[in-house]
């Protein structure tokens, strides 16, 4: 009984030593949140431009654009805010421009610190 | 999707009429004065959508007449097509909401538990396109549905049919199969 209550206790003192070792007084800035995009890259459209904007469209406040040709690309961006993108597809003789968005937040970790998540954004022509 | 819509509304045709012909027209509605709580789950299975959502009321303790008050939600994003030019179109993901009363009026063949219900709706849907401020089409609409009900237990129901939903989302059929399953508190 006595080594039982001696290893319970050694338990808790660990664990608030772990946890003081983790932590830490103060947190580290977050890191970025990386955004997974989805694309159609096919015969009519081997290149797809992309332009991701910080907050919706119609802001104009353009974070990035940039032509692609894979089917999925990955963007580091900051780890909370709004983010939108739109994607230019040739479909016959239409202009198909696909529009989508999201809203980013940080998570609390274990000692109540900020932590970047990641996203996904589907960005594919509708079949 | 559309074909099996048309395969289900076939056989629930064919599952009423085989009821309401074994039964006979009920003479008249009847209706307890005593009510109970009544909560459901409901699921609306569209061509390329899906509906999810709950209903609250109460029940008559003849489990015939209920009226409600109901809420659904789109959980998935809904690609649609926006026309902007003569050749240029937005591809939107809309995101749906729905808030509105109905009633129930279900109807069991004597000592049988299963039945038909017809439940008319009205609803006031609204939403957001994800990533732009382009406004969603919203408003009020009328959501019938019709269908089959088994009570298989005093207090739970499990309701499967089909709802016209004119919600003002483009698709190519407005048919939608429902099931709802309704758990009552006495």
């Amino acid at each position: 009984m006595l080594k039982l209550k001696f290893i319970a206790c050694l338990l808790v003192l660990l664990t608030f030593i772990n946890c003081e070792e983790d932590c830490g007084n103060s947190c580290p800035a977050p890191s970025s949140s990386e955004l997974k995009l989805k694309l159609t890259i096919n015969e009519e459209n081997p290149q797809v431009e992309v332009v991701i904007f910080r907050g919706r469209i119609e802001s104009q406040d353009i974070v990035l654009t940039e032509t692609v040709s894979d089917n999925v690309v990955w963007y580091e961006l900051d780890p909370d805010g709004y983010y939108s993108v739109t994607a230019s597809y040739q479909q016959g003789n239409k202009e198909i421009i696909v529009i989508n968005g999201k809203g980013f937040s940080l998570t609390d970790d274990d000692c109540g610190c900020g932590r970047a998540q990641n996203y996904s954004l589907n960005m594919k022509l509708k079949n | 999707m559309f074909i099996k819509s048309k395969i289900f509304v076939i056989l629930l045709f064919g599952l009423l009429y085989n009821c309401w012909s074994q039964s006979g027209v009920p003479e008249s509605i009847t209706v307890s004065k005593k009510w109970d709580f009544q909560a459901s789950l409901n699921n609306y299975f569209l061509d390329e959508d899906y509906l999810l959502g709950a209903s609250f009321g109460a029940i008559n303790s003849n489990r015939n007449l209920s009226i409600f008050t109901e809420f659904d939600i789109r959980p998935f994003k809904k690609k649609v097509l926006d026309r902007q030019g003569a050749n240029l179109y937005y591809q939107l993901s809309e995101i749906r909401y729905y808030l509105g009363l109905g009633a129930e009026y279900s109807f069991f063949p004597k000592d049988g538990n299963i039945g038909i219900f017809f439940q008319p709706s009205l609803l006031y849907t609204w939403g957001e396109y994800s990533g732009t401020e382009i406004n969603v089409p919203k408003g009020l609409f009328i959501l019938p549905k019709i269908g089959a009900i088994w009570q298989f237990q005093s207090n739970g129901l499990l309701k499967a049919g089909v709802a016209f939903l004119n919600d003002h989302t483009e698709r190519d059929s407005q048919l939608s199969i429902f099931i709802q399953i309704s758990g009552i508190i006495n």
